[in-house]
């Protein structure tokens, strides 16, 4: 019931969206945002705010999404990314989902002087995108150490081992892992790469196989939630004592109700710290929920903060792209930092935010209706 | 720094834009140039990105075989140093692959660098897997598994070379277009480099032919025109602005044209002016000069004619009374000595005569004027010259000819010819001078002065006021034009023209008057005028002159009305006196003598007179005028007979007299004259 209203709500905003470009054209503001259903709905979510408050300079926000937006292959990306950039009325771009699909996007965007600001990727290789290239989380060399200390907290005795996803992502974080693990004479009792495809991880048997040989007390889970919940049952019931600590990526739609149970016993990075006493981010929790968008997640939140941020540049700067870049690019330096519902904003090196990482169960996790944005639409 | 220094010539400038153009094509090239090593450079960046994508490739697909090799190797001997080799690899693999991610790529050529990361990434998952078995001993499983690590090499061996044939194609097209451009580049280049040259050549051609010619013609016709050349002109030019600005050349130039036409005439006036004035004063200093001789000669007849009337009625006393001497010796001596004197003072008379009329001031009046009368005074002043000079003076004019003219001004032309004829024929050892009269057709009296002297050297100049062939201080040049200016005042015309086969021609042509009768049928001859030598009289014309209707003194007799007549004679002169009272006294007359007026008044209140004869001009109180005044006054019978005797022949005082002329007595006067007008006074004789 809860996915059918909020299938609901997004088609309503889209259908809105629609109109209001067929009607005002060309006196609106238009963003890209190349996200997940979850990024897609905060970013709607920030842009109904800002329209309801008179929009940038009497202006509309007005959100495009692509078709395939979602998907978080890099091909995919390579060929939104033109699409995207080839409109000249899109003056920024939110996205993309993961860091492989934001990694081959930005050199599209770099060259079409389009402001990108990916809400959760975290390579490290972003950091070398280019100068119209930003990012509302810090990256993963931050990421890598911080799952590296939760492990030597531990008992010395235990045995680690880590799957990790073989993409930019995965591949990236897991090594930085390996390495401050090894450099601390604790190396993995065993590591290994999957790949994500459409249908599933594949031959998961082999690697639950290895892992039970290889008796580790800990998992370092780098990857998909959707990916460890093909292996979770039989991994539980090969080792049923095993600890799993995942990273950020772990969070997200795939956290369906019916996966709960075999998450359970699931501890993950969250990138953005909900027990802050900020009232502005409780205040845009209630409203969200209020509104039919259900749970406010990390990439919602994030998406949230990039179309601000966004809206704020044209606020300050104008509907130019580069004046756009220029501005963002001040922000922490010669600008004040984004006061973002997620915590400050600002980029004094790199295009980088500064690290915030939170552990969190997955029993506290409350799940949310994943849904497909189909090619073409538009969600606000 | 002066202003001349700061001008700019139009050369100069269009030197300059040519110049510009030229740094233009230089600029051009330069930057056509520039554009083409930056091409260069862009196609050898190409080629080193090539190379290092080609490197990337060689690397990627080494480390891919080096990676089946230590999966291999882990499969028959499963060491973990081989597991450790087969990531070392793949990490460097997957470093190489992402190296591809900031290199300038096409679209396409990033989703082949993506197809060939995910194969790799495939390739490597494949091989964990087959690890994950020879981990678990399930070393049939690894093997079976060996042929999807195959496959996925073999696959990713693939991409790479698509991504590498791909990169090869797109590399040759850039190059084959950097070519093209850079072939267009060069040609553009010569085009646009050819075309400003040939832009500059048109448009010099163009401003020469459009801007400099038309300056040329402007500097031209205001050089000419600051020579002097007023007929200067600019032609019309085919822009509006020269065309306005030779349009106000020209209208300049007219008005300096009709400027400089004005000032000629007006230069030409004032030279004509300065002509006449100084002529004018010639004439005037002339005139001063014919004027006080006038006046020299009318004082100078004044007082000859007073000694000459007593010469002459002397001699004529003296020849009658020796003629009526009944000695044979004393009428010889009539004949011999007592004529000749009376005929010498007979001469003088008429001499004197003529200088008076001569020096007589011009009426200013064109009248009938008797044409032989004019000449034989005229010729009478110069007679005397010819005979002097041993040459003749023929004149053939008839006594009826009349002209318009002023008098005197046609004796003075007549004078004038005659004077040059005369010196022309002297230098030129001639015979004489001709003058002939005869009337024409059209009613013009042609009088022509032909002479064998020396002719003239330029006929058509000899009219011009001061021209002269003669040598310094013997003629003014002004005689001739006197002549022209006399006869074009009086209608005529004068001309010269030299003789064949020597000698000279004047002749004038005067309007003849009313009166005039053809006189060219039959010219009155006047052969006394001819003379063969100086011995010969000169003047025969005085004796025809002398010629008279009055009876000779020698035939006057007495009558009684005569001796019953009291005459008084009133004259200063003794001799005069004494002449008169012989005469009277011969006629029969009772003679009475006072010498002044007062004298002559108390004789006439104390006496009986019959007739008062007086001088004009006595010394005194009472002259002749008074005493007439009186006699009109007390004894008007007296005055209405009185006669009046003046040695002023020059007619100005007998004018000025209230009296008929009848009544006046020109001296010297002969005595038969005298007589007949005392006669005629008194009643004696009719008045004739």
């Amino acid at each position: 019931m809860m996915h059918v209203r909020s299938a609901c709500v997004v088609v309503a905003l889209a259908s809105l969206s629609v109109l209001a470009i067929a009607c005002d054209r060309t006196s609106s503001y238009r963003i890209g945002v190349v996200l997940d259903a979850d990024g897609v709905r905060g970013a709607a979510f920030a842009a109904q705010a800002i329209n309801l408050a008179g929009g940038v300079h009497g202006h509309r926000l007005e959100l495009v999404t692509m078709p395939g937006a979602s998907a978080t292959s890099a091909s995919v990306a390579l060929t939104t990314a033109e699409r995207v950039a080839s409109d000249p009325n899109v003056l920024a771009v939110v996205g993309h989902t993961n860091s492989s699909a934001s990694l081959a996007a930005s050199q599209v965007y770099n060259a079409r002087h389009v402001t990108q600001i990916a809400p959760t990727t975290t390579t490290p290789l972003y950091s070398r995108a280019g100068p119209y290239s930003f990012r509302l989380v810090a990256s993963d060399d931050h990421q890598g150490l911080f799952l590296a200390r939760q492990v030597l907290s531990r008992s010395p005795r235990q045995r680690t081992a880590v799957i990790f996803v073989n993409d930019d992502y995965g591949r990236a974080l897991a090594s930085v892992v390996i390495r401050e693990l090894q450099a601390a004479g604790r190396a993995p009792a065993y590591s290994t790469p999957y790949s994500e495809h459409l249908d599933g991880f594949r031959d998961h048997a082999e690697v639950v196989g290895a892992l039970a040989r290889a008796r580790p007390d800990l998992l370092i889970w780098i990857g998909r939630s959707l990916d460890f919940s093909q292996i979770a049952r039989e991994l539980w019931e090969a080792l049923p004592h095993l600890s799993v600590l995942a990273s950020d990526g772990f969070g997200g739609p795939a956290l369906s109700q019916d996966s709960l149970q075999t998450l359970a016993r699931v501890r993950y990075v969250r990138l953005v710290d909900y027990s802050r006493p900020d009232t502005v981010l409780v205040r845009l929790m209630a409203q969200y929920h209020n509104a039919g968008f259900g749970e406010l997640t990390d990439q919602a939140a994030l998406a949230y903060d990039a179309v601000s941020l966004l809206a704020q540049a044209m606020r300050e700067r104008g509907a130019k792209r580069d004046a756009i870049r220029e501005w963002v690019a001040s922000v922490g330096r010669s600008s004040p930092p984004f006061p973002g519902v997620t915590g400050p904003i600002a980029f004094p090196t790199g295009g980088d935010r500064a690290p915030v990482y939170v552990l969190s169960d997955v029993p506290e996790y409350t799940p949310v209706n994943s849904v497909l944005v189909r090619p073409g639409s538009v969600k606000r | 720094m002066t202003p001349q220094s700061n001008r700019r010539t139009l050369r100069r400038t269009l030197l300059e834009v040519a110049l510009l153009v030229g740094v233009i094509a230089v600029a051009v090239m330069v930057g056509s140039l520039s554009l083409a090593m930056s091409m260069r450079d862009a196609v050898e960046r190409d080629s080193d990105a090539f190379t290092v994508e080609q490197r990337i490739a060689d690397q990627i697909v080494a480390q891919t075989y080096e990676q089946q090799l230590a999966a291999y190797r882990f499969l028959q001997h499963p060491d973990s140093a081989y597991l450790q080799a087969f990531r070392v690899a793949g990490d460097r693999a997957y470093s190489e692959i992402r190296g591809y991610l900031f290199h300038a790529l096409s679209t396409d050529a990033r989703l082949q660098v993506e197809n060939i990361k995910e194969t790799h990434q495939r390739f490597e998952v494949a091989a964990e897997r087959i690890f994950d078995l020879v981990r678990q001993r399930r070393m049939e499983d690894a093997r079976r598994r060996l042929s999807t690590l195959d496959r996925e090499a073999l696959e990713l061996d693939f991409a790479v070379r698509r991504f590498r044939d791909a990169r090869s194609r797109q590399r040759a097209e850039f190059r084959h277009e950097h070519q093209v451009l850079a072939s267009r580049l060069r040609y553009g280049l010569g085009l646009v480099i050819g075309a400003l040259f040939l832009l500059v050549v048109v448009l010099t051609t163009l401003l020469r032919a459009r801007v400099l010619r038309p300056l040329d013609h402007l500097a031209t016709a205001a050089r000419r025109l600051g020579e002097g050349d007023t007929s200067a002109r600019v032609p019309a030019q085919p822009y509006e602005e020269f065309d306005a600005v030779a349009a106000g050349f020209n209208q300049m130039a007219d008005r300096v044209h009709a400027a400089r036409a004005k000032m000629e005439v007006e230069h030409e006036e004032l030279q004509s002016a300065l002509r006449n004035l100084r002529q004018t004063q010639e004439e005037l200093v002339q005139h001063e000069k014919l004027s006080a001789m006038g006046q020299m000669l009318a004082g100078l007849a004044h007082e000859l004619n007073n000694p000459l009337a007593g010469i002459l009625g002397m001699s004529e006393c003296l020849r009658a009374e020796l003629a009526e001497s009944p000695h044979a010796d004393a009428q010889r001596l009539g004949v011999t000595l007592a004529a000749p004197l009376e005929m010498d003072a007979l001469r003088a008379r008429t001499l004197v005569q003529s200088l008076l009329s001569f020096a007589r001031k011009p009426s200013g009046t064109i009248e009938p004027v008797g044409l032989a009368a004019a000449v034989s005074i005229a010729v009478g002043l110069r007679a005397h010259a010819f005979a002097q000079a041993g040459k003749t003076l023929h004149v053939e004019v008839a006594p009826e000819l009349q002209v318009l003219a002023d008098t005197q001004k046609l004796q003075h032309a007549v004078v004038n010819v005659v004077n040059n004829a005369l010196d022309a024929v002297v230098a030129g050892h001639g015979t004489g001078l001709r003058i002939y009269a005869a009337c024409d057709e059209d009613g013009f009296v042609r009088v022509e002065f032909d002479d064998d002297g020396s002719g003239m050297t330029d006929p058509a100049a000899v009219f011009t006021p001061f021209y002269t062939t003669k040598k310094p201080g013997e003629g003014t040049g002004l005689g001739l034009a006197l002549v022209e200016r006399f006869v074009t005042e009086a209608g005529g015309k004068v001309s010269a023209v030299n003789r064949h086969p020597r000698g000279a021609r004047v002749t004038i042509r005067l309007r003849g008057s009313a009166s005039t009768a053809r006189a060219d049928a039959a010219p009155l001859r006047d052969s006394a005028l001819r003379r063969s030598g100086p011995a010969s009289r000169p003047n025969s014309g005085v004796e025809r002159i002398l010629s008279s209707t009055v009876p000779s003194v020698t035939t006057l007799a007495s009558s009684d009305a005569a001796h019953r007549s009291r005459v008084l004679v009133v004259d200063d002169e003794p001799a005069i006196r004494e002449v008169q009272r012989r005469l009277l006294t011969r006629a029969g007359f009772v003679v009475v003598m006072a010498a002044t007026g007062a004298a002559a008044r108390d004789i006439i209140l104390t006496e009986h007179i019959d007739l008062v004869v007086s001088d004009l001009r006595m010394p005194g109180e009472m002259d002749g005028r008074a005493l007439l005044a009186w006699l009109d006054s007390e004894r008007p019978e007296l005055g209405r007979t009185a006669l009046l005797a003046t040695g002023d022949v020059s007619g100005d005082a007998s004018l000025a007299l209230p009296l008929p002329p009848h009544r006046i007595l020109n001296k010297p006067f002969e005595g038969k004259d005298y007589v007949h007008r005392v006669r005629a006074a008194l009643g004696l004789v009719e008045v004739g």
